[in-house]
């Protein structure tokens, strides 16, 4: 019996990554994000992936857990642990767009990287059609804002992730959708 | 959800399963931790800052409050002497005491007077218990205060029943005392 309660007393019952973050904080024991590195890691890089390479997207998943890691007293459990997660992996990247000059925040929102050449529409339809193209069609606001719906962020989570109002994040899925649709020769309803 | 949300999100499913973290990463990431902090100089500078304003300001203070010795000359009443003036290193006085900072410069103005008709008084040194002074037959006595006493004695010790060559400045001051070579002759 005795036993059984020292196994009880190092094993972690939270699965509710709120309560994971919460023990996480509180005791310092790596074991609860280890646990939140099982149940998001492969999320947040393949949200970095899409918008990145596999080299950058696995620095910048490095860099945000050691924020999550130094920066675990910052985290008021106003917003669920998986937005706070994504709000870091989210800066990072902006930062390293920012170091590159790969984006100007204030032209992007409104350019689309439409190549509507004859020679890349026949090479699309050759191809075997991927997320990744489809996401290439669009500019970056659009294009991140997609890929936390299709995470399963609400609106409001994507306007806490991505600090826009949204209104705004709606008319950017918006207009994402559109150019999806045309690609895919879907009707958006 | 329209065929388009269905599409995308196979798509994106799909993207995930073939995309997944390497296993090299997560082991990464499970052997994560903080990094040691370096000190961070730019983290800093609000610190130093705020360091080199407060030393600016002591500095400041210090200048405004700090009030050097200054020289004061005090003229005192006594039946056996015509003039008795005390020479004295002293801290200025604040300007609450204005009445009596005007009082002493009166008394200043007229020891110079006094003083600057001769830059060379002969007198007689003796201690009176409290302080070194100068008697100059029955006309003067100038007494000098203890601190004054020690800078004007740093070169050559004094003692009493010495005669003495008062050296004074312009405004009356005294700037050395020197040992005598002749005793005064005092007229009665």
């Amino acid at each position: 019996m005795l036993l059984s309660w020292f196994n009880r007393s190092g094993a972690l019952p939270e699965t509710d990554p709120q309560q994971l973050m919460q023990g996480y904080i509180q005791t310092d024991n790596p074991a609860y994000l280890a646990q939140l590195i099982q149940c998001y890691g492969d999320d947040l890089y393949h949200f970095l992936l899409k918008q990145s390479d596999p080299a950058l997207a696995a620095d910048l998943s490095q860099q945000s857990w050691l924020k999550v890691m130094e920066q675990k007293q910052q985290f008021a459990g106003h917003s669920s642990f998986k937005t706070w997660l994504f709000a870091i992996g989210r800066n990072l990247l902006l930062d390293e767009f920012r170091k590159q000059k790969r984006w100007v925040y204030e032209i992007s929102e409104d350019l689309a990287s439409e190549d509507n050449s004859p020679a890349a529409a026949v090479e699309q339809q050759q191809s075997e059609l991927k997320l990744q193209h489809l996401l290439e069609l669009l500019p970056l606001l659009q294009r991140e804002t997609l890929l936390l719906q299709l995470e399963g962020f609400s609106l409001l989570q994507i306007a806490q992730i991505t600090k826009a109002e949204a209104e705004t994040v709606k008319s950017r899925l918006r207009y994402a959708r559109q150019a999806l649709a045309k690609q895919l020769g879907e009707h958006d309803e | 959800m329209n065929k388009l949300d269905e599409k995308l999100q196979q798509l994106y499913q799909q993207s995930k399963t073939e995309q997944p973290m390497p296993d090299q990463l997560r082991q990464q990431l499970l052997q994560l931790k903080p990094e040691q902090r370096k000190t961070n100089w730019k983290s800093l500078w609000p610190a130093v800052q705020g360091l080199a304003a407060s030393v600016a300001l002591i500095w400041l203070a210090q200048q405004l409050w700090w009030q050097p010795a200054y020289y004061q000359i005090v003229l005192q009443s006594d039946a056996n002497y015509h003039q008795v003036q005390l020479h004295s290193l002293a801290k200025n006085e604040t300007s609450p005491q204005q009445t009596a900072y005007q009082q002493r410069y009166q008394q200043y103005q007229q020891a110079r007077h006094q003083l600057e008709q001769s830059n060379s008084l002969v007198g007689q040194l003796s201690f009176s218990g409290q302080h070194w002074q100068v008697e100059v037959c029955d006309q003067l006595l100038v007494k000098i205060d203890q601190q004054l006493a020690l800078e004007l004695q740093k070169d050559l010790p004094w003692h009493a029943g010495q005669w003495v060559e008062l050296k004074t400045g312009q405004q009356g001051q005294i700037l050395a005392i020197i040992s005598g070579k002749a005793a005064l002759q005092c007229n009665s």
